[in-house]
């Protein structure tokens, strides 16, 4: 049955796309949004006690109201997530596991459990002031080299709960395909985004059972963070496209491009496009109904989704193809504002009103 | 230029109700003449009227300046009026030359000297067609060549064309505008109804615009603009007070329920792709041959498997295929028909029966015993709740207005407790009262959870019952509202451009 659906080109065989519509209908709210601070490759952002806190490649910056930073600490590998809690900072250091700053767990750090390293921390969340759940997107490739998992079609990702106490690691779930956002539900169930499924699972952080809540997405989710109402603000990478999803099934193809092509001009999704000539599909045409048309698939967006307690999305914010404001990795809510780290963008956008339920954008 | 046809406040009306009234239309001696307006405008009315189909039921129909009646459409075509309508009215088995001289058949026909006969007129028209080739095989834009032939041979001084490029590909269309140029030039008349407002601004000399059966602008192609165009379409007045206000507040967004995904049909429906969430009245707007009902057909499993030439269609995340009605039903899809004598129920059974027909396809009878009291029940039941008014419960169909008709299409829909219901039409031909009572039913079904599609060729009927409006143009969704962002004016402009 399985070759028959691959020859028909039928269900998980068929080069479809689920459509951007409904509560994930196109706007301009990303491009329109105010800047807070520029930032070049912004990401992870934490709202915390002394303000807002952000990486940028390996240092981390702290931002005033006004959007004044100052650097807090310097890595030596880039900064590849980071959490807060209870005067606590968890700070993920690609391909050099978790170190725990400041509260009373500073200091502690973990690499690696069961002979396993933790060379991927893609999300990092405290359950509690003793626990923290950390994602480990894949056991090959360091978080930098997100586009190279994918296009590996990577499922050695795993979930970990980690003791701040007694230094243990217990690993709740194993085989994701780049899981790279956690968000806690208050219960015994947490969210984690399955990027490249395109879904949102919840977790039974007990038994690690698996359900699907948000499924067929038509972009690859990233973080996850709280979200006025008890929901959520679900961050994506990028859209997907229909030549991706091509190229994904096309095995031969894909591995000569990835051994010959340099990364930057692969025909995969990106942060941010239209940074060299030489990237893939930027000149291209497309001849429909007699007419030579330029054309070109979108390989960087900017979009974040608000979604209710059960991460069913309500609303979105998008940079469309044309825009700047890609790559949104990272969403946090200050007070009534959204910010917004547009990593493909090179800063930090400031929705006002949207933590409060403010939708007046254009289309 | 002389008027060659000119009506003067001319009504027609069909039991009472004016398809239009008081029109005053006038076509002049080789022009070219583009009526536009909504679905239900009364355009075609108009123009059968002319092509004598229909009789005036009040005012003048001038021919030269004096007035005429015509008894039947031969009567219209002896005086040179031809009417080419959109689905063409050739004979597929026979061959183009055959077609043109139907109804000059001699005793013995030599076919070798028809074709040399076609063929010599053909070219002398310019159209590269092969006499000798059978109908049936013709793309759409060689048909129409055919019908034109056939107007011409026929000595058409006016010819109608009702939404001729329709099915037309762009350079079929360029080629069919520069033989309706040919035409005028030669002295032919030429009257358009098209819902492509770029070619009525480009090609037509005059515009005439309907709205609710009467002329709401007319004048100069080069006065019009679009954006004037698509205001006199859809201004209207008396809609409102039908439908109500479509500002309000949409209800949110549910779980989605169906996700349609790059779907292709038939060449119907190209690429489409949208999603219908469980909770809102998904309204689906769009001119008709936009390919709305292919795409409802093709989910509900009602259109043939093999139209289906790619893409997806995924219920609750799962991805579904079906060949026939069946399965869709009991996965909780239903279709409720725009052509509900043709299709919706028994017109000679009661409404008790079709109900059960309807009750024995959704399982909960395995052994299809066939029960006259259940069929009674049903129908109490269900007359009782949709607010039927039958004049007795063994009332037939037949014997129901459109209104109640519908209402048990509908409620025999409802017996399958689907998740996803998709009324086509679901107001056509029904009369003012039950068009409220059954927008009612839409919203409350909305409210119960269920996922609704409406589509609907009437812009006020999707303002007044959706809660987001899809645009549907040549077989893909084109575009996307909230009711609340919604006016009629941008989802007539997404339909039209």
């Amino acid at each position: 049955m399985n070759f028959l659906r691959k020859l028909l080109g039928r269900d998980e065989w068929a080069i479809t796309l689920p459509v951007l519509d409904g509560p994930l209908l196109p706007n301009q709210a990303l491009e329109e949004a105010e800047t807070f601070a520029e930032l070049a490759g912004a990401d992870n952002l934490v709202a915390t006690e002394k303000g807002l806190v952000a990486s940028s490649a390996n240092r981390l910056f702290r931002y005033d109201a006004a959007g004044q930073g100052e650097v807090i600490a310097e890595f030596d590998h880039p900064i590849s997530a980071v959490t807060g809690a209870k005067g606590m900072l968890a700070i993920g250091i690609d391909g050099d596991g978790v170190v725990i700053q400041g509260g009373q767990h500073g200091g502690r750090t973990f690499t690696e459990a069961n002979g396993r390293r933790f060379n991927c921390v893609t999300a990092l969340t405290f359950l509690d002031a003793n626990t923290l759940l950390m994602a480990n997107g894949s056991d090959t490739v360091p978080a930098s080299q997100w586009r190279r998992d994918l296009m590996q079609k990577g499922a050695s990702g795993s979930l970990w709960k980690l003791d701040l106490k007694t230094g243990t690691a217990t690993c709740i779930a194993d085989g994701l395909a780049w899981p790279a956002g956690i968000a806690t539900t208050g219960s015994n169930r947490i969210y984690v985004s399955e990027s490249w499924r395109h879904r949102v699972l919840a977790i039974d952080l007990s038994s690690g059972a698996r359900e699907p809540v948000l499924e067929h997405l038509p972009a690859y989710p990233a973080r996850i963070s709280p979200a006025y109402d008890a929901g959520y603000w679900l961050s994506f990478y990028s859209v997907r496209n229909q030549l991706v999803e091509f190229i994904l099934r096309e095995d031969a193809y894909r591995a000569r491009m990835l051994a010959e092509v340099p990364e930057p001009f692969w025909m995969a999704p990106s942060l941010a496009s239209g940074l060299s000539f030489r990237e893939p599909m930027q000149g291209s045409q497309l001849k429909q109904m007699g007419v030579l048309k330029p054309y070109a698939v979108t390989r960087s967006y900017g979009l974040v989704a608000n979604c209710d307690a059960r991460m069913r999305p309500l609303a979105s914010f998008h940079s469309r193809a044309d825009g700047t404001a890609h790559g949104t990795v990272a969403a946090c809510e200050v007070g009534d504002d959204l910010l917004v780290a547009s990593r493909g963008g090179g800063r930090i956008l400031r929705l006002p009103g949207v933590a409060n339920g403010h939708r007046e954008f254009q289309r | 230029m002389t008027d060659i046809i000119e009506f003067q406040t001319a009504t027609k009306a069909f039991g009472g109700l004016a398809a239009f009234k008081n029109v005053n239309f006038s076509l002049r001696k080789g022009e070219i003449h583009a009526l536009l307006g909504e679905n239900g405008a009364g355009k075609s009315t108009l123009t059968k009227v002319m092509a004598g189909v229909y009789k005036l039921t009040e005012g003048k129909l001038l021919l030269d300046g004096r007035e005429v009646s015509f008894s039947s459409p031969k009567d219209a075509l002896d005086k040179g009026i031809v009417m080419v309508f959109q689905e063409t009215n050739l004979v597929p088995a026979m061959t183009v030359a055959q077609n043109i001289y139907l109804g000059e058949e001699k005793m013995f026909n030599r076919l070798r000297g028809l074709y040399i006969q076609a063929r010599q007129f053909l070219v002398g028209m310019g159209f590269q067609v092969d006499p000798t080739a059978q109908v049936s095989t013709l793309g759409a834009a060689h048909k129409q060549m055919v019908e034109i032939a056939r107007a011409v041979h026929h000595k058409a001084r006016v010819i109608v064309f009702d939404e001729p490029t329709a099915t037309l590909t762009p350079e079929e269309k360029r080629h069919f505008f520069n033989l309706i140029k040919r035409l005028v030039e030669s002295g032919v008349s030429i009257v358009f109804i098209t819902h492509a407002l770029e070619e009525a601004l480009e090609a037509a000399d005059r515009i005439t615009v309907m709205r609710d059966g009467e002329v709401v602008a007319s004048g100069e192609a080069k006065d019009f603009t679009r954006s004037s165009i698509v205001q006199a379409m859809v201004g209207r007045s008396l809609t409102e007070t039908l439908h109500g206000s479509a500002s309000r507040t949409p209800r949110p967004y549910g779980e989605k329920v169906l996700s349609v995904e790059n779907l292709s049909c038939a060449g119907l429906v190209r690429n489409s792709s949208f999603s219908v969430f469980a909770g809102q009245v998904t309204g689906m707007f769009g001119l008709v041959g936009a390919g709305r009902t292919e795409m409802a057909k093709v989910i509900s499993g009602v259109m043939k498997r093999n139209l289906f030439h790619g893409g997806e269609i995924r219920l609750n995340g799962r991805s579904v295929r079906y060949r026939v009605p069946r399965p869709a039903m009991l996965d909780g899809i239903v279709y409720v028909t725009e052509d509900r004598k043709f299709d919706g129920f028994f017109e000679t059974m009661t409404v008790g029966e079709n109900l059960q027909i309807s009750e024995l396809s959704n399982g909960s009878n395995p052994l299809s015993v066939v029960s006259l009291s259940r069929a009674r029940v049903l129908a109490k039941e269900w007359g009782e709740r949709l607010k039927l008014k039958a004049i007795s419960d063994r009332a037939r169909m037949i014997e129901l207005s459109g209104g109640n008709q519908q209402k048990v299409v509908i409620a025999k829909a409802l017996i399958q407790q689907p998740k996803l219901i998709i009324f086509d039409e679901p107001t056509r031909g029904v009369d003012v009262g039950a068009i409220v009572e059954i927008h009612q039913l839409i919203g409350e079904l909305a409210d119960q959870g269920m996922a609704v599609v409406v589509i609907s060729s009437y812009l006020p009927e999707i303002m007044a019952v959706s809660d987001r409006i899809l645009v549907a143009k040549r077989g893909r969704i084109v575009e996307e509202f909230m009711v609340s962002d919604a006016t009629e004016e941008r989802v007539m402009f997404a339909a039209v451009h």
